[in-house]
């Protein structure tokens, strides 16, 4: 009898043993029966799908635009509309005669520098009447720009001045615009913008001196420093395809102080209120 | 003889005594919920998007965080918490009392608002205006919101951040991602492949529906690339997540993109051996849901579901914990073969 009850055997016992191990997921596997200890935290670590970007992008197009032909002017013109806009590493832009440098970008704010071209007042662009006015030369502003973007809306901000030695002024500009989604190709951005100008800058455009005055037979007129110019635009793009795109864009701008009060604005030919129609198509890359 | 016979019998019971203590102890929490026994491994993973945007936009959410941090401590337990779980719209420090409460021992987050490379603007770029006006990449106001926890050791996990043109309205604000992790499941020979991510929501993203439905299509492009070229074939694979895939067309397109089959669908298909929770509703499981399941087996290793349920649905002061409910799978995990002539899909498979 106590013969028969001899012990199980050591490989059955093992096996039972190694079974109630496996029983027991919290101590075999190192699961966690309570809420004890601190976790373990492991870093994701980021991987790459797509080949890094070319350093440069930007697009290039042509349309048409009509637009006053000078500064008050209620004669407009239709010319081509050339577009071309480079950018190397969101740093370096240069877009329709205007080159700038990203110094500052963060995720709200960008600010800047900015040189830009500017074709001034052509005498070829005055009617034969107020030819008397005479040129205001192509000049080069200098200055620093500031963006703010939050979402859909932001806004710009540019100080310029002139160191060409044309005008000697100063301008600030103001805009400020929001990004409406129409469909899946279509944005439209309403934006307002306001210009103001040093009484340099302004005197350029709107002044009539006694020489001018008596080529042009206009009264006599210094305007002064302030807002010139107010305006409401929209800018519409419509895909066209992955790449290309159709550009519109509506500027209704409105001449104040003296910008309006000018003899130039307030001539038969001219108009306090300034129209500019853009449309275009562009490809980026 | 009859002691021959007792102490052979004394034998086998022992034995017979000590696989069943193993077998009842290893589906425990499955028997409880009415399950099969499957042989091999089990897993069972929760998907939860928590609901715990930035104030002001939840409110009052810390009490409901709370909630749901002591559920899981209390199904810890009991010995019922599931081994992985994966939470959405885990923003802000207010939800670390699910870490730190819930005894997960591995954690992954995903990334931080700063993290990933934002490689394209905008759907709303407009390329007339001035260069500067906006920012050239997406802006980012919050991380992804993703967080992995973990009964089981995580290894290699990795990210991507969807770029730009993969969001729409207001869910560009926040770092969207895909995380992949490797579970290393006890009784699978290799890791287990966790995906989860949580895509762009339709309505209150605020933007147009065309809009919306191409950011989610990006972003399912986005997800089978990255599967394509980070899952292996060999080891089974699961996503779980918040895919806002109720909308058909949503549905169907992330369904052709995406090798993987749709766990809710696998379970309450006929002759399948698995249990649907008294409580869920089938419709709550398949198409009338946000938060979904989806898992492909390995070519070493098969999986399949056994068990799903949504939870989570309890209020506190008259408000539902979360916007969501939860959304728990127990996997069966075996070697290739064990399962015989069931729905597997394997990675090979097209």
């Amino acid at each position: 009898m106590r013969q028969g009850l001899r012990p199980l055997g050591i490989g059955r016992v093992m096996a039972f043993a190694l079974a109630a191990l496996w029983a027991l997921p919290g101590q075999a596997y190192d699961v966690r029966t309570k809420t004890t200890g601190p976790p373990v935290y492991i870093k994701a670590v980021e991987v790459k799908l797509d080949d890094d970007k070319h350093p440069w992008h930007g697009r290039y197009g042509a349309g048409l635009v009509t637009a006053p032909n000078f500064p008050g002017s209620d004669n407009y013109d239709e010319d081509l509309d050339l577009d071309l806009k480079l950018v190397w590493k969101n740093k370096v832009f240069f877009e329709n005669g205007t080159l700038g440098v990203i110094a500052f970008n963060r995720r709200l704010f960008r600010a800047g520098f900015l040189l830009r071209a500017d074709q001034g007042r052509q005498v070829d662009d005055l009617p034969e009447a107020l030819k008397g006015l005479g040129k205001v030369s192509a000049r080069v502003d200098s200055g620093i720009f500031a963006g703010f973007s939050l979402y859909k809306t932001y806004i710009t901000a540019e100080l310029l001045t002139d160191i060409s030695d044309v005008t000697n002024g100063q301008t600030f500009d103001l805009e400020i615009g929001y990004t409406m989604e129409l469909s899946r190709q279509t944005r439209m951005v309403p934006y307002f913008r306001t210009k103001w100008g040093s009484r340099h800058h302004n005197s350029a455009f709107f002044d009539v001196d006694a020489v001018q005055a008596a080529a042009s037979g206009l009264r006599q007129f210094h305007a002064k420093s302030g807002i010139y110019e107010n305006a409401i635009g929209v800018v519409v793009e419509n895909d066209l395809g992955k790449d290309w795109h159709f550009n519109a864009s509506v500027n209704l701008a409105r001449l104040s102080d003296g910008a309006k009060d000018s003899p130039i604005t307030q001539s038969t030919h001219g108009d306090p209120n300034q129209i500019t129609l853009r449309a275009k198509l562009v490809k980026t890359f | 003889m009859r002691v021959m016979f007792s102490q052979t019998l004394l034998r086998s019971m022992a034995v017979v005594l000590g696989l069943a203590l193993a077998l009842s102890a290893r589906y425990a929490k499955t028997d409880d919920a009415g399950l099969a026994s499957a042989p091999g491994a089990s897993l069972s993973v929760l998907t939860y998007n928590i609901n715990a945007l930035p104030s002001p936009v939840a409110r009052n959410k810390t009490p409901r965080l709370n909630r749901i941090a002591q559920i899981l401590k209390q199904r810890r337990a009991a010995g019922t918490q599931p081994d992985i779980v994966v939470l959405q719209e885990a923003f802000g420090e207010r939800c670390d009392v699910i870490i730190e409460e819930s005894g997960y021992k591995y954690i992954v987050r995903g990334p931080g608002r700063k993290e990933g490379r934002s490689k394209e603007a905008t759907s709303w770029k407009v390329e007339g205006g001035k260069s500067y006006a906006k920012t050239p990449k997406a802006q980012k106001f919050m991380g992804s919101g993703l967080i992995i926890l973990s009964d089981f050791e995580i290894t290699n996990p990795k990210f991507y951040t969807f770029d730009g043109q993969s969001c729409a309205g207001l869910d560009c604000l926040a770092n969207k991602a895909i995380i992949m992790g490797e579970i290393s499941v006890p009784g699978m020979a290799m890791p287990l492949q966790l995906v989860t991510s949580h895509f762009n929501s339709n309505r209150s993203a605020k933007a147009p529906g065309a809009i919306r439905l191409r950011a989610h299509q990006k972003q399912t492009d986005t997800l089978a690339k990255f599967l394509s070229r980070l899952s292996t074939t060999t080891a089974p694979l699961i996503i779980a997540g918040d895919f806002n895939t109720r909308l058909p067309e949503r549905y169907q397109y992330f369904r052709e993109e995406i090798n993987a089959l749709d766990a809710a669908e696998s379970c309450l298909e006929t002759g399948l051996n698995c249990v649907l929770e008294a409580n869920t509703a089938e419709a709550e499981i398949l198409y009338h849901t946000a938060d979904k399941q989806f898992y492909r087996s390995g070519t070493t290793a098969l999986i399949r579901p056994i068990y799903i349920e949504r939870n989570f649905k309890e209020s506190l002061q008259g408000r539902q914990l979360s916007d969501h409910t939860g959304y728990e799978v127990h996997y069966a995990l075996g070697a290739n073969g064990s399962f015989g002539a069931i729905n597997t899909i394997n990675a090979e498979d097209e």
